[in-house]
């Protein structure tokens, strides 16, 4: 929607740069309070772009799959020597809990962290990227995400008026109900194909494949996109510097280390945050440029 | 910067000197004790063979169509199951179905592109290059399976070839825990005891695909296989691969 505001403003480019460095790092990273700290700017990320909606939808499947994560490890994994207490006669230590908390915290980082994708990464963005690597797998991954709204009308659709004869999939036995989702499925498929080859007979004669596909949305290198990806260069190179030496991840196994930061670790920390809440302070500069255009403050 | 400098920096080539840098970084995280970013890397390595194959020949609009609904289909067909077993999807089936018909580069991309796009309504993770690589290797095996032999394309044969799968599916999107596990303790039983404790939900899907197959695999292959005809989709493909014999799509008889 507001597709020439801030962070949604900059060139694809620039976006794609972004997800892939916040997305390696936050799989480099092993210490929980860096992994804590790139969580909470992703929520600031979040809360900018849509006052937190869409994080809010994913947050209660995210918060189950935390809490699997943190409640398996100890009772797969018992490496570690300190050992907290026996369940029957399954040792579970301290280590390990440590370690599931922080895979735990490192994945719930990683997904809020892409929530933020879908609402920045638009499908104009994305055809801009990708038709000059891949144009066929590209244009399919969009045309299948733009069916899939379509399909589901459909669906909802025909469960409503199969029920009416009998084919329904909350009632019945199991067998009945597993065949009766199949012959959805099923009819919803020869409904589909049919008006899916008229769209296709139509991107045919509006001349599909004579030529590389261009682009209806011209995305200009600006200055803004410039400046953005030098800051990115800047605070991954410092970032990784940190890595690289050594520092940002944790000493679990074999004997838990300290939760307290080093100064390399404070550096990887530092340089992590500034990376990820770049994009930002386009949101901030454009909100007040708007606030003293229309109202002179 | 000008058009010129961009075109040179999104060409095709810039893939190869970041597919080194993180080799690197995730070989060093693995030594530091984290899997997670080597089993990412080696993933969306092993999808760029497809894709190049895929791209590399011209294809018509309506094929393209044809494997955008075959992968919506299998994205929206987890909504009628999603209220009875968890695990319990159509998707590889479809996937499979798709593969058979359309061959193994058809199969492959519907399997990718319905990993990928049914992430982007369910959530996206780690998860996702993994399902696309194990639903993409389902729909190109496929592919390879039934080429040219009418009688795998009947009921059993399929059945057990999707049984195969629903475990080879399963143990795919362990590797991942296991390699976790590994890095962890060192220890095969821990290894042994992810694998294990995924068993049931393998169970259910290899279930889930002898199900489809035997119940709906005659009508939905003969839908699909009329649709083809009909519309002469991936149809000069086929004639291309039978002049080349080089055996990787299915041929109509």
């Amino acid at each position: 929607m507001k597709d020439g505001f801030g962070f949604r403003s900059l060139h694809p480019i620039v976006i794609l740069t972004y997800y892939a460095g916040g997305i390696t790092f936050g799989m480099l990273l092993f210490h929980p309070l860096v992994l804590l700290a790139g969580w909470g700017v992703a929520v600031i990320v979040n809360l900018h772009l849509d006052e937190g909606r869409e994080w809010r939808k994913w947050s209660l499947p995210m918060l189950t799959g935390v809490v699997l994560i943190v409640l398996m490890n100890p009772i797969l994994s018992h490496r570690g020597r300190t050992v907290l207490y026996y369940l029957g006669d399954i040792p579970i230590t301290l280590e390990s809990v440590i370690y599931g908390v922080t895979l735990a915290i490192s994945m719930l980082n990683l997904l809020t962290f892409f929530v933020t994708y879908r609402l920045v990464m638009t499908e104009q963005k994305f055809l801009f990227l990708f038709t000059r690597i891949s144009p066929k797998a590209a244009l399919i991954t969009m045309m299948a995400m733009g069916l899939v709204p379509r399909l589901r009308r459909r669906m909802q659709e025909l469960i409503l008026i199969q029920r009416t004869r009998g084919v329904t999939v909350t009632e019945g036995s199991l067998a009945h109900r597993a065949r009766s989702g199949a012959r959805l499925v099923g009819t919803l498929l020869s409904w589909t194909l049919e008006d899916a080859l008229q769209t296709a007979d139509s991107m045919q004669a509006r001349g599909y494949g004579t030529g590389a596909r261009s682009s209806y949305l011209g995305f200009r290198f600006r200055m803004r996109d410039g400046l953005t990806l030098a800051g990115f260069a800047g605070f991954a190179a410092l970032l990784l510097g940190a890595w690289w030496s050594g520092h940002g991840f944790m000493v679990i196994y074999p004997r838990l280390g300290s939760f307290a930061l080093s100064p390399g670790d404070g550096l990887a920390l530092i340089a992590y945050i500034l990376y990820l809440i770049v994009p930002l302070a386009w949101e901030w500069r454009d909100r007040r440029a708007w606030l003293i255009m229309n109202y002179r403050r | 910067m000008s058009s010129r400098s961009m075109k040179i920096l999104f060409s095709k080539w810039i893939i190869v000197p970041i597919a080194i840098a993180y080799i690197g970084m995730s070989y060093l995280s693995l030594k530091r004790g984290n899997s997670l970013l080597i089993g990412i890397v080696l993933v969306l390595l092993s999808i760029i063979p497809f894709l190049l194959r895929f791209e590399r020949r011209e294809r018509k609009a309506r094929e393209l169509m044809l494997i955008a609904v075959m992968a919506a289909v299998a994205t929206v067909s987890r909504i009628p199951f999603a209220t009875l077993l968890p695990g319990f999807t159509p998707v590889t089936f479809v996937v499979i179905v798709s593969g058979i018909v359309f061959g193994a580069e058809a199969g492959w991309m519907v399997g990718a592109a319905a990993a990928l796009v049914s992430n982007f309504f369910l959530g996206q993770g780690p998860w996702t290059p993994w399902q696309m690589f194990a639903w993409g290797m389902a729909g190109y095996t496929a592919g390879l399976f039934a080429h040219r032999s009418a009688w795998r394309r009947r009921r059993f044969p399929l059945a057990l070839f999707g049984v195969a799968w629903g475990f080879l599916f399963g143990w795919i999107m362990n590797v991942q825990l296991a390699l976790d596990q590994w890095m962890q303790t060192h220890s095969w039983a821990a290894v042994v005891g992810k694998y294990v404790l995924g068993l049931p939900f393998e169970i259910i899907h290899a279930t889930a695909n002898v199900f489809f197959i035997l119940v709906f695999s005659p009508s939905w292959i003969a839908l699909l296989e009329r649709y083809r005809r009909k519309y002469g989709t991936l149809e000069r493909l086929e004639m291309m691969e039978g002049d080349m014999n080089d055996g990787q799509t299915s041929t109509v008889k």
